[in-house]
């Protein structure tokens, strides 16, 4: 018997709905500055709930009387304005306290639910940070990797040798707390599929690194717990 | 204290296209003198960048025999035309298979991406015609 079939083509396109659940992971923010302190003081970071990605966030300092900080809207980096260094700010002014704002950029735009309170405090030129990245010194990295780095690799340490970067993060401790290292995502709703590797310590000096477990792609923290001090 | 990463991925050609059907039969009819389109047959390759997500389609010259192969052509971007005056009783049946390829060597592998679509053509005569026409509906 013969069967009669007519063939219909169907194409669906498929539109992103705005989000608008976006919150700061933290509503507080704190972070002491000392004479060590480089470029960057302290990165805020806000999150659309929807999706996890915080790809499309701004963000901005609202009003306030401070002339020492500023933010990148596309980071949420605080850097100290141009010209202004740990050596040149007044004392007295300290602890100084503004508001960060997040605003995606999605029609129409969305702010966010909750600001940031972030407040910065002045570390006296003798001491020193109580722990501090060794490598990268900035405690920031830029890595390229196959797709497919767990298939090829397993769970060995991303490294990255056209980034020169080889696959060890280490950092120094000033007093004889140990403090722990472990990668996490502050991004409800993602996956991550880093874990950091196992922590070795010799004098105050502790080295780890990130594996990846299995495949794909976010923007990823690592954390260590500490204490800032005010002297 | 807190650091921070980004990792960037490349992307790898480790996706096949894939149609969303393997095979179909149609019917088309015999002695039009006019050049048909039978239909339009789409594979898609979930990979993220060209050439891994790049599709080319091409008549299987292995699994398509010559005379078959010389009744019909397949555009590049998918579409089935016929390029002859179809008799029934010379041929009633045909089988075209598809296949579609992505641009750059697999993963893992010397070859690049492929997978086949089996395409069965009914001659029918004209008074013995098929139900429906083809429709495209966007959503």
């Amino acid at each position: 018997m013969n069967m009669r079939q007519v063939y219909c083509h169907v194409s669906i396109e498929h539109y992103f709905l705005q989000g608008y659940t976006l919150v700061f992971i933290s509503t507080f923010w704190n972070q002491t500055i000392y004479s060590t302190t480089g470029s960057t003081i302290l990165r805020v970071v806000a999150s659309d709930l929807d999706y996890g990605l915080s790809g499309t966030i701004y963000y901005y300092i609202g009003s306030s009387t401070q002339g020492y900080f500023t933010i990148e809207s596309s980071t949420g980096i605080i850097r100290f304005v141009s010209g202004v260094t740990y050596s040149t700010v007044d004392a007295t002014l300290f602890p100084i306290t503004f508001t960060v704002f997040a605003q995606d950029r999605g029609t129409p735009a969305f702010i966010s639910l909750l600001n940031a309170t972030v407040t910065i405090y002045l570390a006296a030129s003798t001491t020193s940070p109580s722990v501090q990245w060794l490598n990268p010194s900035t405690g920031q990295l830029s890595l390229t990797i196959s797709e497919k780095y767990f298939e090829t690799f397993a769970s060995q340490p991303i490294s990255d040798a056209q980034n020169g970067f080889d696959g060890s993060i280490a950092y120094r401790s000033n007093t004889q707390s140990n403090y722990l290292f472990y990668v996490y995502n502050p991004f409800s709703g993602t996956n991550l599929p880093f874990r950091e590797t196992t922590l070795s310590v010799t004098n105050y000096i502790f080295t780890s690194g990130i594996s990846v477990t299995r495949l794909v792609l976010f923007v990823i923290f690592f954390f260590i717990p500490g204490f800032f001090s005010v002297v | 204290m807190l650091g921070w990463v980004n990792v960037n991925l490349r992307d790898e050609n480790d996706e096949v296209p894939r149609f969303s059907i393997r095979s179909l039969d149609c019917n088309i009819r015999g002695n039009l003198v006019t050049k048909q389109t039978i239909g339009q047959f789409l594979a898609f390759d979930r990979d993220v960048t060209a050439p891994n997500n790049v599709v080319s389609y091409r008549i299987n010259e292995i699994l398509t025999d010559q005379i078959t192969r010389s009744r019909f052509s397949l555009l590049s971007d998918g579409t089935i035309e016929t390029n002859a005056i179809f008799d029934r009783q010379n041929q009633s049946t045909y089988r075209i298979i598809i296949t579609a390829s992505d641009n750059a060597t697999a993963w893992g592998s010397t070859t690049s991406n492929s997978e086949d679509f089996q395409l069965n053509i009914n001659i029918v005569d004209n008074s013995d015609l098929s139900p429906g026409k083809h429709q495209t509906t966007n959503m």
